[in-house]
């Protein structure tokens, strides 16, 4: 079994609810974790921008993993019409100064649709920077559903945007194949991706460059996808492009100067 | 600080490894890629796993039948590898009787599987009487994904003592934090287990509910093929708890459970 470079594409940082799972409180409550999971590197975002203030829970990150090695900020959006966050050209400015390497939007936790009327500025300027957005529905479990149309919609779109859907589950094969071969800017974290041969065919219709390595933590397991992408019947190149070249690969194509 | 490699964490050739609830076959609601007799062998020889006790997924709640006939034959093509679960449907229950006789005297069965949602088939009908008495009669394990209440649970397990009862899912499901009055039964009653076979996983649960409900009342499952076998295989496998904590939530406390008629 050869030891994977684990790029984790999505940990929450800053003091949570702690409702579900555990709280990252500080950087080095994550860096012991990321060591005893032999995660060397990960995207992460704000707990308090997520579940209450965007604008200061993303400054906040920024100030946290100042200096950090392997530790890589996603700022939480929303649309910029309200003054909550910035506009699309603000944004633009400010994801080129603090060198964010992704956007991360929960539509339904914070209640809004990604329709253009809302969000169409806010996705042309992520279509501009090629940046990376992560799609976040809040699914806890399989049975919720994702809303496939809408996402068909945004990747048909804005086909500059690399969409990362986060927790797919079990069930999705269904929706998620046709739409992985329709729509070559989806892409998707394997954190609740806990289907049988899941891995396995997704690589076989897709490739393994579709796929991002990622835990959920601190509110879900991390042994889970560790172990799944271990076990996978897949060759070790596949299963390095899973565990972060894939990531580190879209982080590399996001265009600053724009 | 110095950590495990993870592959030595991840290593489960220290471990005897029995998957207590299982599936076969395919399910109506998703796709399900493999799920047959072949790739379950061929997932468990790659993760680690000795041995599995399914219930295809045609019994649950359609086709009991014709469940329990595949369970027999796969029992048959690989001695050893499989435990079969004798499924019983509640929305036919005048078989009930007749088809767990045929389960545990004909086909090789170890121990029932309920499952009382698929089969539209609440724990307040009476039609679930005979089956404990069933059980009891003969001393088996019944897994059930709802014993309707942990009280209704506590009273079963005092009214059946020879019957050991497992909560299905329960022990997985956990979000790590809320009370849970299932915990308390498994760690008060030693007839009652829970497993912790689930899809959503939380961090840091399966250590709380070593502390609540007790190492020696857990037991491992993986619901495969309907989940990721090696993801349910390393909630434990990288679990912060001991190594003879993890052996009997592996397999121990479940060969323990029915022990009776496999022993």
């Amino acid at each position: 079994m050869v030891e994977l470079r684990l790029f984790d594409s999505g940990i929450m940082l800053g003091r949570a609810k702690m409702d579900k799972g555990g709280s990252f409180d500080t950087v080095k409550d994550l860096r012991e974790v990321m060591g005893r999971c032999g995660i060397e590197r990960a995207l992460v975002y704000s707990a308090l921008a997520k579940d209450s203030w965007p604008a200061k829970g993303n400054q906040a990150l920024l100030e946290m993993i100042e200096g950090e090695e392997g530790l890589y900020p996603a700022w939480v959006g929303l649309p910029g019409h309200t003054g909550e966050f910035p506009d699309g050209e603000t944004l633009k400015k400010q994801a080129k100064a603090n060198r964010i390497c992704a956007l991360r939007l929960f539509p339904y936790h914070h209640t809004y649709p990604t329709s253009d009327f809302c969000c169409g500025e806010l996705f042309h300027a992520m279509n501009e920077m090629h940046m990376p957005v992560f799609l976040d529905y809040g699914v806890e479990h399989w049975s919720e559903p994702m809303p496939w149309d809408e996402i068909y919609r945004l990747c048909r779109t804005w086909p500059d945007i690399p969409f990362v859907l986060v927790r797919v589950g079990c069930g999705s094969n269904r929706p998620l194949f046709p739409l992985l071969d329709q729509c070559p800017n989806l892409h998707f974290e394997i954190s609740y991706f806990d289907a049988n041969r899941g891995l396995e065919s997704v690589t076989k219709r897709f490739g393994a460059g579709r796929m991002l390595f990622g835990t959920g933590m601190p509110i879900y397991n991390p042994a889970c996808p560790i172990a799944m992408l271990y076990y996978a019947d897949l060759s070790d190149q596949d299963k390095e492009k899973i565990a972060g070249e894939n990531l580190q690969k879209l982080i590399g194509g996001i265009c600053y100067d724009v | 600080m110095m950590y495990k490699p993870i592959s030595e964490l991840l290593d489960t050739s220290k471990y005897r490894i029995v998957d207590s609830h299982a599936h076969h076959g395919l399910y109506h609601k998703f796709d399900i890629q493999g799920g047959f007799e072949e790739d379950l062998i061929s997932q468990m020889d790659r993760v680690g796993v000795d041995a599995m006790a399914i219930s295809p997924m045609v019994g649950l709640g359609l086709d009991s039948r014709l469940a329990n006939d595949i369970t027999a034959e796969v029992l048959k093509k690989y001695p050893g590898r499989f435990y079969g679960m004798a499924l019983a449907t509640g929305n036919r229950p005048k078989e009930i009787l007749s088809e767990l006789t045929r389960c545990f005297d004909t086909l090789g069965m170890s121990f029932i599987k309920l499952h009382p949602d698929e089969s539209n088939c609440p724990m307040t009908q009476k039609c679930y009487d005979q089956i404990y008495d069933f059980a009891a009669e003969r001393s088996l394990a019944i897994l059930n994904h709802d014993w309707q209440s942990p009280k209704r649970l506590e009273e079963l397990a005092g009214k059946y003592p020879q019957v050991r009862f497992i909560q299905a899912h329960s022990g997985g499901n956990w979000d790590g934090h809320r009370e849970d009055d299932y915990f308390c039964v498994a760690r008060e009653c030693e007839n009652v287990f829970v497993d912790i076979c689930a899809s959503p996983i939380f961090y840091g649960a399966l250590e709380a509910l070593v502390e609540t409900a007790g190492a020696d009342n857990i037991i491992f499952g993986s619901d495969a093929p309907f989940l990721n076998l090696a993801f349910g295989v390393g909630k434990v496998l990288m679990a912060d708890i001991s190594c003879e904590d993890k052996q009997k939530i592996f397999a121990d406390n479940f060969l323990g459970v029915i022990a009776p008629h496999n022993g």
